[in-house]
Protein backbone atom coordinates (compact mmCIF):
# COMPACT_ATOMS: atom_id res chain seq x y z
CA UNK A 1 0.00 0.00 0.00
CA UNK A 2 2.67 2.23 0.96
CA UNK A 3 4.50 1.48 -1.91
CA UNK A 4 1.80 2.44 -4.23
CA UNK A 5 1.25 5.76 -2.34
CA UNK A 6 5.08 6.76 -3.20
CA UNK A 7 4.73 5.49 -6.68
CA UNK A 8 1.31 8.28 -7.03
CA UNK A 9 3.31 10.52 -5.09
CA UNK A 10 5.77 10.65 -7.93
CA UNK A 11 4.01 10.72 -10.47
CA UNK A 12 2.02 13.52 -9.36
CA UNK A 13 5.41 15.36 -9.05
CA UNK A 14 6.20 14.25 -12.56
CA UNK A 15 3.00 15.98 -13.99
CA UNK A 16 2.93 18.85 -11.89
CA UNK A 17 6.20 19.57 -13.46
CA UNK A 18 5.46 18.75 -16.81
CA UNK A 19 2.45 21.59 -16.05
CA UNK A 20 4.61 24.15 -14.44
CA UNK A 21 6.83 23.87 -17.73
CA UNK A 22 3.71 23.68 -20.39
CA UNK A 23 2.53 26.47 -18.15
CA UNK A 24 5.45 29.01 -18.53
CA UNK A 25 6.33 28.12 -21.90
CA UNK A 26 2.90 29.78 -22.43
CA UNK A 27 3.05 32.67 -20.58
CA UNK A 28 6.18 33.92 -22.01
CA UNK A 29 7.93 32.96 -24.92
CA UNK A 30 11.10 31.35 -23.91
CA UNK A 31 13.41 33.39 -26.71
CA UNK A 32 11.15 36.33 -26.28
CA UNK A 33 12.74 39.34 -24.16
CA UNK A 34 13.20 38.87 -20.89
CA UNK A 35 10.40 40.52 -18.59
CA UNK A 36 10.43 41.77 -14.55
CA UNK A 37 10.38 38.75 -12.35
CA UNK A 38 7.73 40.06 -10.15
CA UNK A 39 5.50 40.71 -13.48
CA UNK A 40 5.93 37.90 -14.66
CA UNK A 41 5.04 35.74 -12.17
CA UNK A 42 2.09 37.70 -11.79
CA UNK A 43 1.16 36.67 -15.30
CA UNK A 44 2.74 33.13 -14.75
CA UNK A 45 -0.02 32.71 -11.55
CA UNK A 46 -2.72 33.66 -13.89
CA UNK A 47 -1.83 30.57 -16.12
CA UNK A 48 -4.19 27.58 -14.54
CA UNK A 49 -1.60 25.27 -16.21
CA UNK A 50 1.22 26.95 -13.73
CA UNK A 51 -1.12 26.78 -10.25
CA UNK A 52 -2.15 23.99 -10.77
CA UNK A 53 1.57 22.54 -11.52
CA UNK A 54 3.35 24.52 -8.33
CA UNK A 55 0.35 23.24 -6.31
CA UNK A 56 1.11 19.68 -7.22
CA UNK A 57 4.77 19.87 -7.37
CA UNK A 58 5.12 21.28 -3.52
CA UNK A 59 2.05 18.92 -2.27
CA UNK A 60 4.48 16.26 -3.98
CA UNK A 61 7.72 17.47 -2.27
CA UNK A 62 6.07 18.00 0.84
CA UNK A 63 4.22 14.29 0.97
CA UNK A 64 7.14 12.56 -0.10
CA UNK A 65 9.29 13.99 2.49
CA UNK A 66 6.50 13.02 4.98
CA UNK A 67 6.74 9.30 3.23
CA UNK A 68 10.11 9.30 3.87
CA UNK A 69 10.28 9.78 7.25
CA UNK A 70 6.63 7.68 7.90
CA UNK A 71 8.20 4.61 6.00
CA UNK A 72 11.43 4.89 5.83
CA UNK A 73 11.54 3.16 2.43
CA UNK A 74 14.19 2.53 -0.09
CA UNK A 75 11.65 2.41 -2.74
CA UNK A 76 10.99 6.43 -2.61
CA UNK A 77 14.55 7.35 -3.15
CA UNK A 78 14.64 4.94 -6.42
CA UNK A 79 10.95 6.41 -7.51
CA UNK A 80 12.21 10.01 -7.29
CA UNK A 81 15.13 8.86 -9.62
CA UNK A 82 13.39 6.69 -11.97
CA UNK A 83 11.43 10.27 -12.14
CA UNK A 84 14.45 11.79 -13.22
CA UNK A 85 14.38 9.66 -16.30
CA UNK A 86 10.83 8.97 -16.80
CA UNK A 87 10.51 13.19 -16.88
CA UNK A 88 13.10 13.24 -19.59
CA UNK A 89 11.39 11.15 -21.43
CA UNK A 90 8.07 12.28 -20.84
CA UNK A 91 9.43 16.16 -21.67
CA UNK A 92 10.48 14.86 -25.06
CA UNK A 93 7.07 13.59 -25.55
CA UNK A 94 4.68 16.28 -24.38
CA UNK A 95 7.20 19.28 -24.10
CA UNK A 96 9.03 18.54 -27.40
CA UNK A 97 12.07 19.45 -25.15
CA UNK A 98 15.48 18.12 -27.03
CA UNK A 99 16.07 14.14 -26.29
CA UNK A 100 20.04 14.04 -26.11
CA UNK A 101 22.21 10.65 -24.90
CA UNK A 102 24.13 13.14 -22.97
CA UNK A 103 20.85 14.06 -20.80
CA UNK A 104 19.57 10.60 -20.65
CA UNK A 105 22.87 8.94 -20.01
CA UNK A 106 23.64 11.90 -17.41
CA UNK A 107 20.34 11.59 -15.75
CA UNK A 108 20.71 7.89 -15.32
CA UNK A 109 24.26 8.01 -13.91
CA UNK A 110 22.73 10.89 -11.51
CA UNK A 111 19.90 8.14 -10.31
CA UNK A 112 22.77 5.37 -9.55
CA UNK A 113 25.00 7.98 -7.75
CA UNK A 114 21.88 9.49 -5.78
CA UNK A 115 20.75 5.62 -4.74
CA UNK A 116 24.39 5.00 -3.76
CA UNK A 117 24.43 7.48 -1.59
CA UNK A 118 21.34 6.92 0.10
CA UNK A 119 22.03 3.52 0.33
CA UNK A 120 25.35 3.72 2.16
CA UNK A 121 24.95 7.31 3.88
CA UNK A 122 23.04 6.05 6.41
CA UNK A 123 21.06 9.79 6.41
CA UNK B 1 48.80 25.31 -22.11
CA UNK B 2 48.49 26.61 -18.95
CA UNK B 3 46.23 24.36 -16.17
CA UNK B 4 44.28 27.33 -15.75
CA UNK B 5 43.38 27.67 -19.11
CA UNK B 6 41.48 24.51 -18.85
CA UNK B 7 38.68 25.89 -16.71
CA UNK B 8 38.55 28.83 -19.15
CA UNK B 9 35.81 27.26 -20.72
CA UNK B 10 33.97 26.26 -17.77
CA UNK B 11 34.16 29.92 -16.68
CA UNK B 12 33.04 31.18 -19.70
CA UNK B 13 29.66 28.60 -19.26
CA UNK B 14 29.55 29.89 -15.93
CA UNK B 15 29.37 33.70 -17.22
CA UNK B 16 27.38 32.68 -19.79
CA UNK B 17 24.46 31.28 -17.47
CA UNK B 18 24.90 32.96 -14.64
CA UNK B 19 21.30 33.96 -14.01
CA UNK B 20 19.78 29.96 -14.35
CA UNK B 21 22.91 29.08 -12.60
CA UNK B 22 21.73 31.33 -9.96
CA UNK B 23 18.53 30.76 -9.83
CA UNK B 24 18.99 26.61 -9.96
CA UNK B 25 20.87 27.49 -6.77
CA UNK B 26 18.51 29.12 -5.03
CA UNK B 27 15.83 26.37 -5.83
CA UNK B 28 17.94 23.83 -4.58
CA UNK B 29 19.27 25.42 -1.10
CA UNK B 30 15.63 26.48 -0.78
CA UNK B 31 14.64 23.44 -0.87
CA UNK B 32 17.34 21.41 0.58
CA UNK B 33 16.46 24.45 3.48
CA UNK B 34 12.52 22.68 3.54
CA UNK B 35 13.88 19.58 3.78
CA UNK B 36 15.89 19.79 6.44
CA UNK B 37 13.56 21.66 8.47
CA UNK B 38 10.83 19.09 7.62
CA UNK B 39 13.17 16.32 8.71
CA UNK B 40 13.55 17.71 12.25
CA UNK B 41 10.15 18.45 12.54
CA UNK B 42 9.12 15.23 11.52
CA UNK B 43 12.38 12.67 12.88
CA UNK B 44 10.46 10.46 16.31
CA UNK B 45 6.78 12.62 15.23
CA UNK B 46 6.23 10.99 11.78
CA UNK B 47 3.01 8.62 12.33
CA UNK B 48 0.53 8.08 9.46
CA UNK B 49 -2.05 9.22 11.43
CA UNK B 50 -3.34 12.90 9.48
CA UNK B 51 -3.61 14.53 12.53
CA UNK B 52 -0.52 13.78 13.92
CA UNK B 53 1.44 14.86 10.85
CA UNK B 54 -0.72 18.38 10.44
CA UNK B 55 0.47 18.78 14.60
CA UNK B 56 4.03 18.15 13.38
CA UNK B 57 3.81 20.21 10.11
CA UNK B 58 2.34 23.16 11.76
CA UNK B 59 4.78 23.83 14.24
CA UNK B 60 7.06 26.93 13.68
CA UNK B 61 9.56 24.85 12.04
CA UNK B 62 7.26 22.74 9.97
CA UNK B 63 5.39 26.29 8.27
CA UNK B 64 9.29 27.81 7.30
CA UNK B 65 10.08 24.05 6.19
CA UNK B 66 6.79 24.43 4.18
CA UNK B 67 7.58 28.05 3.08
CA UNK B 68 10.97 27.52 1.74
CA UNK B 69 9.50 24.37 -0.54
CA UNK B 70 6.59 26.78 -1.78
CA UNK B 71 9.62 29.57 -2.62
CA UNK B 72 11.38 26.93 -4.04
CA UNK B 73 8.33 25.60 -6.54
CA UNK B 74 7.92 29.52 -7.46
CA UNK B 75 11.60 30.11 -8.39
CA UNK B 76 11.90 27.00 -10.11
CA UNK B 77 8.64 27.81 -12.10
CA UNK B 78 10.60 31.07 -13.23
CA UNK B 79 13.89 28.80 -14.42
CA UNK B 80 11.46 26.79 -16.32
CA UNK B 81 10.32 29.91 -18.48
CA UNK B 82 13.93 29.87 -20.54
CA UNK B 83 15.48 26.53 -19.65
CA UNK B 84 14.03 22.75 -20.71
CA UNK B 85 12.86 20.75 -17.50
CA UNK B 86 14.54 17.78 -19.05
CA UNK B 87 17.83 19.37 -18.33
CA UNK B 88 17.52 20.88 -14.67
CA UNK B 89 15.15 18.18 -12.99
CA UNK B 90 17.98 15.31 -13.00
CA UNK B 91 20.09 17.94 -11.22
CA UNK B 92 17.86 17.48 -8.26
CA UNK B 93 19.84 14.94 -7.42
CA UNK B 94 22.42 17.16 -6.62
CA UNK B 95 20.45 18.21 -3.56
CA UNK B 96 20.72 14.48 -2.42
CA UNK B 97 24.63 15.51 -2.33
CA UNK B 98 24.19 18.45 -0.54
CA UNK B 99 22.25 16.24 2.05
CA UNK B 100 25.06 13.56 2.30
CA UNK B 101 27.29 16.41 3.05
CA UNK B 102 25.30 17.90 5.69
CA UNK B 103 24.90 14.11 7.03
CA UNK B 104 28.44 13.80 7.25
CA UNK B 105 28.98 17.23 8.95
CA UNK B 106 26.48 16.40 11.53
CA UNK B 107 27.50 12.60 11.75
CA UNK B 108 31.79 13.66 11.61
CA UNK B 109 32.63 10.88 9.69
CA UNK B 110 31.93 8.95 6.71
CA UNK B 111 29.88 6.19 7.06
CA UNK B 112 30.89 4.11 3.92
CA UNK B 113 33.14 4.82 1.07
CA UNK B 114 30.76 3.85 -1.15
CA UNK B 115 28.48 6.88 -0.57
CA UNK B 116 31.47 8.75 -1.86
CA UNK B 117 31.43 6.79 -5.01
CA UNK B 118 27.80 7.34 -5.46
CA UNK B 119 28.63 11.85 -5.29
CA UNK B 120 31.19 11.19 -7.64
CA UNK B 121 28.79 9.60 -9.92
CA UNK B 122 25.93 12.12 -9.03
CA UNK B 123 28.67 14.70 -10.04
CA UNK B 124 29.71 12.94 -13.00
CA UNK B 125 25.89 12.75 -14.55
CA UNK B 126 25.41 16.50 -13.42
CA UNK B 127 28.64 17.26 -15.73
CA UNK B 128 27.36 14.92 -18.63
CA UNK B 129 24.29 16.77 -18.52
CA UNK B 130 26.07 20.04 -18.57
CA UNK B 131 28.30 19.52 -21.22
CA UNK B 132 25.97 18.00 -23.48
CA UNK B 133 22.39 18.10 -22.76
CA UNK B 134 20.29 21.32 -23.89
CA UNK B 135 19.05 23.89 -21.62
CA UNK B 136 17.14 25.90 -23.69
Amino acid sequence: MQMWLVTLNILLLIGGNLLVRAGMVQVQDPTGPRREPLALLGSALRSWRVVAGVALVFASVVAWICGVMIWRMEWSYSALGLSYVATVVFSWWYLSETLTLEKMFGAIIIVIGMLLIVRYSGF
Amino acid sequence: MAFIDYFVPLRRAGQKHRSAILMFGGTLGLLITGELCLRQVLDGRAAPDPALLAAALLQPLGLLGMGCILAATLLWAMLLVRHQLSFFYPLWGLATLALMLAHWIAAGSLDDPRALFGALLVLAGAGLLARGGHSR
